[in-house]
């Protein structure tokens, strides 16, 4: 294993100041912390897919609502205490990434792009429609299903760290081991991969279920933190695109770029979500296409942050 | 024998929205297959072809038949200065880049549009199109002829023009290999701003089809968006004349949903088609689009 770089050293040490954090401050930065910690594992986990093995999945909320879903069906129904739920989601979230993975990863750029949109929304009108054809109901339809209030919100706040942590490392890993240089050196070239003996597919289908594993756990955990869950919004467009948005703003296939993109974004928002309600949504837009012509590399690549490679137009 | 009254109703309901559908994803299918660029804001393109005929014809009682050459002009001039100004900026870079900036355009567009004009559902009034023609025992509404016929004759006329004109060879040309089209007299982003111009036009005419039977508001356009993905794919990416194959597929299967099986199955039944056609016919379902 290499010695950390700075920029590594930097994190570990955000790191060790964030772990203690709830100790010095009020709820209101905590809440903030939690938002931007939920984004950053979001945003984190759609990158492994989309900057390391080039796929561009626009259905991440299939696994983000299931494991919400899930989640609550294993509090509700079950008994289980929160943590073991969540993780047993996640559980849950793997094998239906398994299942629908396989078909699904054989498409390549957009195919995949719009292969995947499709499953998400397919994903979402089932659950609409989930608790008038399945004698097990579990979606509350468009209700939607209430959960217990939690004692606190300090479990929010880690969870959701280790979340965010856990999906940087997995990303600073890729970077390092053979699993990611070889994902990386064929990445959408399917025939040079048989050429060069590797099992694109298998690698690639590995990543999908793993990133399915970390965007179902934080999906429960903020079902469980709104205490409310429901079909229209855990499966929306709205959260992909959010991740998508976060992931390119902040550095698409850089480890930090998506926790930069989510704070950026996060705080953006709420500073003029509270102060220019009306037209925060047209200043986004004009943030997204402004960053995108003008610093395709995104913050990261402002920042040169992350690992050198060549600029995207010399591809 | 008896007809089946109730089946050829549906059938006919089903031909009739699948038409409209063809017409507000042919521009997709065009700048996706020239120019490579997947439109995040195309359902938004639909979304003000439709505002311009309901304001056209409530503000200024313009004709409603009148106000698709003035939507297809302004469309067609938004378009062509969206891809002069700022997605030229992103040739030759991946697909993403494109697909961000089309997204951030969407949510400009949106939020501009519900500022303007607020999110009331509005509902174009135009009398002579508030008939419905009575054959035997099936019922059809004038204003769905009249926007199926438009849409369909619309398909038929780009084909046309791709196919037999002098810009329809350069467009061609373009699509199939930029740098030799530039090295033979063809400015490509003379092309790409004129097509994005076209598939923003048609696009804004179909909503305005939309505008003659439905309500119009700001956030109607994700649908046609998701809409316009599905009747492509199904039709065959870059296959221009399939989006009719791939509206009257999609229109058919929404229509006997409903009928047969529940109305809140019917976006179901949709995604769950393009998805199963995706992973087993990539070409589309008359097996001629074009496979990467």
């Amino acid at each position: 294993m290499p010695r950390p770089t700075p920029i590594e050293w930097l994190a570990l040490a955000v790191l060790a100041v964030l772990l203690v954090l709830p100790l010095g401050v009020g709820p209101y930065p905590i809440r903030l912390a939690t938002v931007i910690f939920m984004w950053a594992a979001l945003a984190g986990a759609w990158n492994l897919m989309a900057g390391y093995a080039g796929s561009v999945d626009l259905g991440p909320v299939v696994h983000h609502g299931v494991g919400a879903f899930a989640t609550a069906a294993f509090m509700l129904k079950a008994g289980l205490p929160f943590l073991v739920s969540v993780i047993l989601a996640g559980l849950v979230a793997m094998g239906v990434a398994y299942a629908i993975g396989t078909p699904t990863l054989r498409l390549r750029g957009a195919y995949f792009a719009i292969g995947t949109l499709a499953l998400a929304e397919s994903a979402k009108e089932l659950a609409l429609a989930w608790d008038r054809f399945v004698p097990f109901p579990l979606t509350g339809g468009s209700a939607g299903v209430s959960l217990p209030l939690a004692a606190g919100y300090g479990i929010f706040y880690y969870v959701m760290l280790v979340l965010m942590a856990g999906v940087t490392g997995a990303a600073l890993w890729l970077q390092r081991s053979k699993f990611g240089y070889g994902l990386r050196a064929v990445g959408e070239n399917d025939r040079l991969a048989e050429a060069s003996g590797v099992d694109i597919h298998r690698l690639r289908r590995r990543l999908y279920v793993g990133s399915a594993f970390a965007i179902a756990v934080t999906g429960g955990t903020a079902g469980y933190w709104l205490s409310y869950i429901n079909a229209q919004e855990v499966f929306g467009a709205a959260i992909t695109f959010q991740m998508v948005v976060m992931a390119l703003l902040g550095g698409l296939g850089t480890p930090f770029g998506p926790v930069l993109g989510a704070t950026f974004l996060t705080l953006t928002s709420e500073y003029l979500g509270t102060r220019l309600v009306y037209y925060y949504l047209i200043i986004i837009g004009v943030i997204i296409v402004a960053i995108s012509l003008f610093a395709p590399a995104g913050l990261a690549g402002l920042l040169r942050l992350g690992r050198r490679r060549p600029a995207p137009g010399a591809a | 024998m008896a007809v089946p009254v109730e089946l050829v109703q549906t059938l006919i309901n089903g031909i009739l929205q699948g038409g409209v559908y063809a017409a507000a994803a042919v521009g997709l299918s065009l700048i996706f297959g020239v120019s490579g660029i997947l439109n995040a804001a195309h359902g938004e393109l639909v979304m003000l072809g439709a505002f311009a005929t309901y304001w056209l014809v409530t503000l200024y009682h313009v004709d409603a038949l009148l106000t698709l050459p003035l939507s297809f002009a302004l469309l067609f001039a938004f378009g062509w200065a969206l891809q002069y100004f700022l997605l030229n900026r992103t040739l030759g870079r991946p697909l993403l880049l494109s697909l961000l900036v089309t997204f951030g355009v969407s949510l400009i567009l949106v939020n501009v549009a519900l500022r303007l004009w607020s999110g009331d559902h509005r509902m174009t009034r135009i009398p002579y199109f508030e008939r419905s023609l009575i054959l035997g025992d099936f019922i059809v509404p004038l204003s769905r002829v009249a926007a199926c016929v438009v849409a369909v004759a619309m398909v038929a006329g780009l084909s046309w023009l791709l196919a037999s004109t002098r810009l329809g060879r350069m467009i061609r040309a373009t699509a199939q290999d930029g740098e030799m089209a530039r090295m033979l007299g063809v400015n490509p982003k003379t092309i790409y701003a004129i097509t994005f111009g076209l598939g923003a036009g048609v696009s804004g005419v179909a909503g305005s089809l939309v505008a003659f039977y439905a309500p119009v508001e700001p956030n109607m356009g994700l649908t046609y968006t998701l809409f316009a993905f599905a009747v492509v794919v199904l039709g065959g990416l870059g296959y221009t004349a399939g989006v009719i194959w791939g509206g009257l597929t999609l229109g058919v299967a929404q229509a006997l949903t409903e009928t047969y099986l529940e109305a809140g199955l019917s976006l179901f039944v949709a995604f769950v088609l393009l998805y199963v056609i995706l992973t087993s016919m990539p070409a589309g379902i008359m097996g001629r689009g074009r496979l990467e």
